[in-house]
């Protein structure tokens, strides 16, 4: 019935096993998230932060310098440029035609000024600088450049690249003329996103707002869209790997602490149940195998382990109740069996030895001690007293009734009375103090050996069953009177008959007829009449023998229900 | 066995026996009956779906009857068949308890 002998330990391992993968599916799918919401958001501030670097540079520009004049020069000098020179922008060479400006060139000048201005405004910004625009060239002329490593000086230019062209156009976000401000997204060689924001900075003296050339200079804010994620992974990343290895510590703390909490007590209670058995087979006299334990967690365990102390207690109560019961069943079986032979012995044995008739008897009772009797006395000389009766119920109330009642009729008869009074005087005796209205039926008959001369009496018992010499066995039908016990005045009447040599009387009680198979049938008078006349010639103890015969292999296996009594009785005259 | 269904009717008790009153069932029958006889006269019991009787129930019947008598009444018993009549023939019932031709 064991399969192992070890202490299972799953219920840890499950809860550690559970928790990891909980946690780490909970942990992977919120981080998954948060990177996600982060990464969005982290894209909208990036842009708004871009547009305000923008819009603040140009505020700078508009109001903190004379950028109106710095374009202006400027772009005078641009404009006078050939293309050929223009073509070397970045140069030295280049330069040097804008350095002569003194807005443009000089530390102090207007350039420097916005370079330093500008540049508290480009920390949040990958680069920022202040550019005028060339329409016919469709290119950009800076103005001033922030950074700090590679900058661009004034003059230099760059064409605007197509894809800002084009995705000014996609997004329909305006363009470089008019007022409004440009922003938009770049996808720079497929590698990174570019923020760009765009604002124009304008000649507040040129009255005309419809005037596109009113602005003069725009400050341009580019934001890498990858830098600014980059920082924000870095961040996430940092706080996964920690959330990771916290769930991780968790998982484990929960797995130790499911260990001590449920597992380890519910395997203590196992082990205690399995030590109880053991101590049990070996007689070890132990109670308190759950309550030893001292499990006292406030929780379903504690419960549990109460529950098992109360049923230990229970079945070591029951197991004692078992023992006083099975103690005092032995006694009684004892008494019984004492009883029976009690019984047994009360019962007439020996027959008198007449040669006027030969006679046989038996009773089985159906408990230890049964309710049916017998019984047979010489009353004088030449009469002879047959008695068969049969009291209600069976076992031990039905047995003292019996002793009660043949005593009771046996006296009377062998006082000399004729039957009917001797049953109305038992009758009498017996129907006093009997509270449980147990009765008897009763059969009797005296009978005058030297003539075959006899009287009966049937206190509702059985027919007799009668066989005249060389014929078969019959019923005798005749109106019985009332049982006895019961009726304190009943009456009771005698009947005359007469036996010649040869005549048997077949007499028997209820079990004998009321004999039941196992498909409850029963066995009947029909049956009783057929057995007896297979051989109706046979001797009284033969004939009782075949009928009980008769009646187990009738029964077959089911037991027997009722006390089966049988008496017969043949007549021989004189010889 | 069935159940058996008592119906009280001021001081008339009618009883619907049914089954084998064996002596198990007829020792049932007698607890019951100790129950449903306070103040009651008369008792009648149908015999109609009884099946077989035993001498404990007969017991269980002539106790009825004679505490009924002792109250001025009786037991009437209802839709006895032949097999059971034999047994009450046998035993002389018939001249304590009154049986009620169908």
């Amino acid at each position: 019935m064991k399969r192992r002998n070890t202490t299972p330990k799953f219920i840890a391992r499950k809860t550690v096993l559970f928790t990891v993968i909980g946690c780490v599916v909970l942990g992977l799918a919120s981080l998954l998230v948060g990177l996600q919401m982060h990464r969005d958001s982290l894209l909208e501030a990036s842009m708004r932060v871009n547009r305000m670097t923008a819009a603040r540079a140009a505020v700078v520009a508009q109001k903190a310098a004379d950028t109106v004049g710095l374009a202006g020069d400027v772009m005078g000098v641009y404009r006078n440029l050939t293309p050929e020179q223009r073509s070397r922008t970045g140069t030295e060479e280049y330069r040097q035609h804008f350095r002569a400006l003194e807005s443009a060139g000089s530390p102090g000048g207007t350039s420097a000024v916005l370079t330093y201005k500008l540049r508290n405004y480009a920390q949040d910004v990958s680069a920022l600088y202040l550019c005028a625009l060339d329409r016919e060239g469709n290119a950009l002329v800076c103005l001033a450049d922030t950074d700090e490593e590679n900058p661009m000086y004034p003059g230099d230019w760059f064409e605007i690249p197509a894809e800002w062209t084009e995705q000014i156009a996609k997004e329909k976000k305006g363009d470089w003329s008019g007022g409004s401000t440009l922003v938009f997204y770049l996808d720079v060689q497929g590698e990174d996103r570019m923020c760009i924001a765009v604002f124009p900075v304008a000649d507040e003296s040129n009255e005309d707002e419809d005037d596109p050339s009113r602005n003069i200079a725009f400050v341009i804010s580019e934001l890498s869209v990858n830098s600014v994620l980059e920082e924000g992974n870095q961040y996430v990343l940092k706080v996964s790997i920690v959330m990771l290895i916290l769930t991780v510590l968790i998982a484990f703390a929960m797995g130790v602490r499911m260990k001590r909490t449920v597992a380890d007590p519910v395997n203590t209670i196992a082990n205690a149940a399995r030590n109880y058995v053991q101590d049990r087979k070996n007689g070890v006299a132990r109670s308190d195998h759950f309550s030893a334990l001292g499990i006292r967690t406030g929780d379903e365990l504690e419960h549990l382990t109460d529950t098992m102390t109360e049923m230990e207690r229970d079945l070591i109560e029951h197991e004692e109740h078992i023992t006083r019961i099975t103690a005092e069943k032995e006694r009684m079986g004892a008494e019984l069996d004492l009883a029976r032979q009690i019984q047994e012995g009360a019962l007439p044995n020996a027959v008198p030895d007449r040669p006027e008739f030969s006679l046989s008897a038996t009773m089985t009772p159906a408990r230890q001690v049964g309710g049916d009797f017998y019984d047979y006395f010489m009353i004088d000389g030449d009469h002879l007293g047959l008695v068969i009766a049969d009291v209600s119920g069976k076992g031990i109330p039905a047995a003292l009734f019996m002793m009660v009642s043949k005593a009771l009729i046996r006296n009377q008869l062998l006082s000399g009375c004729d039957p009917a009074a001797a049953l109305e005087r038992a009758n009498l005796q017996l129907s006093e103090g009997n509270a449980s209205f147990t009765f008897v039926t009763v059969w009797l008959a005296v009978v005058e050996l030297s003539t075959g001369k006899g009287l009966a009496c049937n206190a509702g018992h059985e027919n007799p069953a009668l066989r005249r010499a060389g014929e078969g066995f019959n019923l005798l039908q005749y109106k019985h009177d009332t049982v006895m016990g019961v009726m304190k005045n009943a009456k009771y009447r005698t009947h005359e008959f007469e036996l010649c040599h040869g005549d048997c009387l077949f007499v028997y009680t209820d079990g004998v007829p009321e004999a039941n198979n196992a498909a409850k049938e029963m066995f009947g008078e029909k049956r009783l009449l057929e057995t007896l006349n297979e051989n109706p010639g046979a001797e009284p103890e033969e004939l009782i023998r075949k009928v009980r015969e008769a009646v187990d292999c009738f029964a077959g296996g089911a037991p027997q229900f009722d006390d089966i009594t049988m008496l017969c009785f043949e007549y021989k005259r004189g010889l | 066995m069935a159940e058996t269904i008592f119906e009280k009717n001021g001081t008339r008790l009618t009883v619907i026996l049914e089954g084998r009153l064996d002596t198990l069932s007829a020792s049932v029958l007698e607890k019951k009956m100790q129950q449903h006889l306070d103040g009651i006269r008369e008792v009648i019991m149908d015999f109609e779906k009884v099946e077989y009787l035993s001498s404990s129930a007969l017991r269980v019947l002539l106790a009825t009857e004679q505490l009924t008598k002792t109250r001025g009444g009786g037991v009437k018993l209802l839709h006895v068949n032949e097999r059971i009549m034999e047994i009450f023939n046998l035993v002389g019932f018939l001249d304590v308890v009154e049986v009620v031709p169908d």
